[in-house]
Order: structure tokens, then C-alpha cells, then sequence
């Protein structure tokens, strides 16, 4: 069974409207435990959206929706919540810093929102620094980072709960080659470690470092391709 | 996490801070006139029908200008025709022993009452322990008291009082009743132009009220302290009020707390007129405030939201960093309020109305603030993956 099984999700926005869109179409798909998949596809396929549901950030028109064996289909947002906050983490284009806060606070908010005890954020937030080696940028405020930077402080954040899965929305776009190298580095680490991932991006080179690609075209699943194949 | 929310927002807080602390201080500044005017008008507990304040009439006859003695210009009131009797207040400034402690006049002024009985029986006030004086206390062994302002703090019923009127004339007084705080009593000698009624209740300090027959006749017999501008008069039942009327005005105990009321009135509306259109345009602001730094904070809180946390959970917080701000202001406002009556050597204090009042204006201003931002409720996480700008 799969971390993640989407079965015939569809996805319609502005419904009854005039300006009715079609995101998702009777998309299926299953992320197996472990794996890094990547979505692929053109501006505006439905990729986004579909990170966006399978990351329970996003509610679906119809279609079914299983997370670690879980039917979410009709649960509450509450619980809801309670998954996301207990086995997922996200990475943001655009990081989704909080840029006044400190470094350490950033990595540690996912931690306090969860009520952990201060000598376990303490532990868990330098663990998770150490791993993404920015130790001594946690005094620092977000706002003075470099975009590298920030991409590590979010993927800190991401990892710091010990997540089953990380959904990472075009973690590279706002990146340099290099940093987006580096960046695509890291997450082959933590995949090593056994969490899964799950990756929007629309470079094929990035898109390649993954297991697997999805790739869909106006919010139908078009290809879904072993990397080994490569 | 309510901490640290709370610091991120914090030059927005203390702007809201400040905002709470100027409705306050308008708000406290008015309770506390109009509590003061609202004791004034309680004091007095009762009077007899037939008596009336005749204001003026001693300084009319007078006593004011020196030209006429005390005696004669009373004994004219007495003699003018409808007036049944004439009451006398004499009061002194004595010194009083307080077991080993001697409390002079030049320490603290404690002002001696001596009281006939038409006085005593017409003008009763409320007591806040013991009882008033009766016309049985005239003649015993034992001179009964009744004490306000400090001494009231210090003594207890029962407690007896050494008072030395003059060098060589002393009285052992038995403690019988205590005034409340912030008492107001009739003053027979305040003498202002275009004085209004009212204004002849004065505030009790350090007073001492007997009216036992010696301390009376000592008292007149020593000559008076200050001279009374005013007396109390009781009327015969078709009384000529036009006639005496050319001595002095005569204001019957029911008129005077009419015009108090009346001038109580005068005063709220005055007030609503003059302050509320400012506390509303303040309370507008903080509420302004509130909903920016709300909006402001909407992107931090889809990260929270992405990251796991419930809307209730952070419209909790939210609150949380409300009452915070509710709680320093108010405590900001009552310590300026109180330095503000220090430095003003005001004869009021913070009561507890200030802090009913103010507990309802904080519990008003949640109520409004949670229903202003009750969107909270209503945010999705997804919100984040839309805004990239905080």
C-alpha cells in the first residue's frame, strides 16, 4: 500500500461559473513509501494542484483520497490538520519564511505549534541544522539570508518533526544553478533516510534525480515514468 | 508560541497599548467624577419635612462683616416670625489623644462638631458603621461621637477618645458610629458667589459629630471657630417662605439633592456629550489596529496553518495577544490614574467601580474583537501558497 493513493481525484475551480477551470481531471496516482517522485509538466498542467491536494493542504471536487492508509475523504479539517502537523513537511517556492523571526525559530515553529517540550525543540531544531549544515545561521533572522540559505532553513523546517512525507513545490525555482544543485543534493539525503518525497518542478534535469516522474498535461496524468529507465 | 507571536507584533501592540490607555483615561477620569458626585448625593440619609437650609441668612444678619454678633444675629432669626426653631453647627479644630499618641491641630486638622438637637434630629447621614445621634445622647454621663474621614479608619465602635476643646477643657468621648468613606456632610460655612446648592455638602474629614448639651454650651460659649454663613431652620406648617425669603434663600433638604441630581444629570450628559465621541473614535482605532495587524499577520499565519496548526488554535492566540494588550493597558491606565489623583491631591480614589468599569470595557472590546475577526475561523492553508509576501 502506498503513503499516498489518489484515486480519480478531480479538481474544479470556480464551479457553476462562468469562469469554471478544470485543475484535475480523474487524476490516480499512488507514492509508495520511500520514493521520490517528481510532477512534471507545463505551466498551468494541474501540478501544483495536485501537490497541493495529496499535501492535505487542498480540498478536492470528487475522486478519492488515501493517506498512510487513511481515507480522508470526509474527515474533518481538524484532523486533517492533525496529519499534516504529525507526518508532513512542506517546501515553498518561495520558502514561506517568517522573516523577522531568527533562524532557530523558523526551523522550531512547526515544533512549538505542536507544544513540544523546550529541551526537545532545542535538540530536534540542532539536529535538523546539523543535517542541512546551517549551525551557525540559527541567531540569524531569515530576512538576512541568502536564497541558498533559505531554501535549507525551509527544507530544516520541513525534516525538524520527522515527517513520513515532504511535499516540495518548485523548491529550486526561486534558486541559481548551483544552489539548486545543492539543494537537490540534500533531498537525495533525506530520501536516504527514508522519507519519502514528493516534487513539483518543471526542470527535466532536477526532475531526473527523482525515482519517478508524473508528468500531466491540463490536469490529466500523461506519463508516468521510471527513472531508471533513464 | 503566544509569546513569541506576540513580540513579533509588538510595536503594533504598544501602538494598541497606548490606544487602550487613552479610552481608559477618559473613561477612569469620568467614573471617578461621577462616582464622587454620586456619594455626595447618598450621604444624607434623611431629613425632617418641616426643615429648610436657610443660605445666607447668618452672613445677611452679619456675622460675616463683624458689624453684629453671633448671639444677636441668631436671635434675630429666631425672633423672625413662622420660624419654630433655629439649628447650630459649632465647629473647632481641637486636638485629640489616641491612646499615647497626641494628635494636634497643627498635625493633622480634626474638626470638633458640637451639634443642638435640631440639627442632630435634621440631617441624618448614612453610616457605614454604628449609628447616628440621638436626643437621648444629650443628657447622659457618657459624650457619644461620630467620627469621619481618617479617624473613622482608625477607631472602632466602643473605642473611646480624649478631646481637648481648648487648654484646660478636655471630654472623654465614647466612639458610637462611623462615617463611610468619602462622605459628604452639610457645611454651614462656605460662602461663594453664585454658589449652587449642592455645593454646601463638603467632603467629611477628620470629623468629629457630638451633640451632648455640655460640649454644645461650651462650644457656643467659647465663641464658634469659623462663622456660619448659613443655619438650619424649621418652619411653622404656612410658613410666609416670601417674607423670609428677603433674609436669606430658603432650600428645603429635598431641593438641595434635586439640584444635586439635577446637576449630577447635567454633568453625565455633558460628559457623554464631550467624551464619548472621543472614546468612540479611539475604540474605533483599537479596533482599526486589531484588524490591520490581523490582515498583516495573515501570511505568518498560513504558514502556521500549512504547518499543522488549527484555525481555532489561532484565533485563540490571537485573542491571547488581545487580552495581553487589554491587560497592560488597563493596568497602565489605572497606575496614571492614580498618579494623576496624587499629583491632583484628589479627595477620590480608584474604586471599585473604576475597575467594573474598565473589566467591561475589555470584556465589550473581546466580544468585538472576536466577532471582527472571526474570518480567522474561516483560513485555509492554502492562503500561503497564493501570498509569498508577509
Amino acid at each position: 500500500m502506498g503513503i499516498v493513493e489518489a484515486k480519480g481525484i478531480a479538481k474544479i475551480y470556480n464551479e457553476g461559473k462562468s469562469s469554471e477551470v478544470n485543475a484535475l481531471c480523474g487524476v490516480t496516482v499512488n507514492i509508495e513509501e520511500g520514493e521520490w517522485v517528481s510532477i512534471m509538466g507545463k505551466s498551468g498542467s494541474g501540478k501544483s494542484t495536485l501537490l497541493h491536494i495529496m499535501g492535505l493542504v487542498d480540498k478536492y471536487t470528487s475522486g478519492s483520497l488515501t493517506f498512510d492508509g487513511q481515507c480522508v475523504d470526509n474527515l474533518r479539517q481538524n484532523k486533517v490538520a492533525d496529519i499534516r502537523m504529525k507526518k508532513v513537511g512542506f517546501v515553498l517556492q518561495d520558502f514561506g519564511l517568517i522573516w523577522n523571526m531568527s533562524v532557530f525559530d523558523n526551523i522550531a515553529t512547526p515544533l512549538y505549534l505542536a507544544k513540544e517540550k523546550k529541551g526537545r525543540v532545542k535538540e530536534l531544531v540542532s539536529k535538523a541544522a546539523k543535517e542541512l549544515e546551517i549551525e551557525d545561521l540559527l541567531k540569524k533572522k531569515a530576512k538576512e539570508l541568502s536564497g541558498g540559505q533559505c531554501q535549507r532553513v525551509a527544507i530544516a523546517r520541513a525534516i525538524v518533526t520527522g515527517p513520513k512525507i515532504i511535499f516540495a513545490d518548485e523548491p529550486t525555482g526561486a534558486l541559481d544553478e548551483e544552489n539548486a544543485k545543492n539543494i537537490m543534493g540534500i533531498f537525495a539525503k533525506i530520501k536516504e533516510s527514508g522519507t519519502t518525497i514528493v516534487m513539483v518542478t518543471h526542470d527535466k534535469e532536477l526532475s531526473l534525480m527523482a525515482d519517478r516522474e508524473i508528468v500531466l498535461s491540463d490536469g490529466k496524468v500523461v506519463g508516468l515514468l521510471e527513472n531508471t529507465d533513464f | 508560541m503566544w509569546r513569541k507571536e506576540y513580540l513579533a507584533c509588538i510595536k503594533n501592540n504598544l501602538f494598541i497599548v497606548v490606544q487602550i490607555c487613552l479610552a481608559l483615561a477618559l473613561i477612569n477620569y469620568q467614573v471617578g467624577y461621577i462616582t464622587w458626585m454620586v456619594e455626595r448625593l447618598s450621604s444624607i440619609e434623611g431629613t425632617d419635612e418641616d426643615t429648610y437650609f436657610y443660605q445666607y441668612a447668618m452672613a445677611a444678619g452679619g456675622v460675616w462683616d463683624m458689624v453684629e454678633d453671633y448671639t444677636e444675629v441668631s436671635k434675630k432669626i429666631r425672633s423672625l416670625p413662622d420660624i419654630k426653631d433655629m439649628g447650630e453647627i459649632f465647629d473647632f479644630s481641637v486636638s485629640v489623644e489616641e491612646g499615647s499618641v497626641k494628635k494636634t491641630d497643627e498635625e493633622e486638622v480634626i474638626k470638633l462638631n458640637a451639634m443642638d438637637s435640631i440639627v442632630t434630629a435634621a440631617v441624618t447621614y448614612r453610616m457605614e458603621e454604628g449609628r447616628w445621634l440621638t436626643e437621648d445622647d444629650r443628657d447622659g454621663e457618657v459624650i457619644y461621637a461620630v467620627l469621619g474621614g481618617e479617624l473613622a479608619k482608625r477607631h472602632r465602635i466602643g473605642d473611646r477618645i480624649s478631646v481637648e476643646l481648648e487648654p484646660g477643657v478636655n471630654y472623654e468621648m465614647e466612639v458610637v458610629g462611623k462615617l463611610p468613606e468619602n462622605c459628604w456632610t452639610v457645611d454651614m460655612n462656605t460662602l461663594m458667589a453664585g454658589q449652587k446648592i449642592y455645593s454646601f455638602m463638603q467632603p467629611s474629614n477628620n470629623d468629629i459629630f457630638v451633640n451632648h448639651k455640655k460640649v454644645f454650651k461650651d462650644a457656643k460659649k467659647s465663641g464658634f471657630g469659623r462663622s456660619n454663613a448659613h443655619c438650619i431652620v424649621k418652619l411653622q406648617k404656612d410658613a410666609d417662605k416670601e417674607y423670609l425669603s428677603g433674609y436669606g434663600k430658603l432650600v428645603s433638604f429635598e431641593e438641595m439633592e434635586q439640584d444635586t441630581e439635577k446637576e449630577f444629570h447635567d454633568f453625565v450628559k455633558e460628559a457623554i456629550e464631550e467624551n464619548l465621541m472621543w472614546v468612540v473614535v479611539i475604540v474605533f482605532g483599537i479596533i482599526a489596529t486589531s484588524y490591520l495587524v490581523g490582515k498583516k499577520r495573515r501570511y505568518v499565519w498560513g504558514i502556521y496553518l500549512l504547518l499543522g496548526e488549527k484555525p481555532e488554535q489561532l484565533l485563540k492566540m490571537y485573542m491571547v495577544n488581545n487580552v495581553m494588550n487589554y491587560i497592560i493597558g488597563v493596568i497602565l491606565a489605572l497606575l496614571i490614574y492614580q498618579n494623576y489623583l496624587r499629583v491632583e491631591n484628589s479627595m477620590t480614589d480608584i474604586s471599585g467601580y473604576h475597575i467594573i468599569v474598565d473589566a467591561v470595557f475589555i470584556l465589550v472590546m473581546l466580544i468585538i474583537s472576536l466577532l471582527s475577526n472571526a474570518y480567522i475561523m474561516k483560513l485555509e492553508p492554502k492562503e500561503i501558497l497564493t501570498q509569498t509576501k508577509e
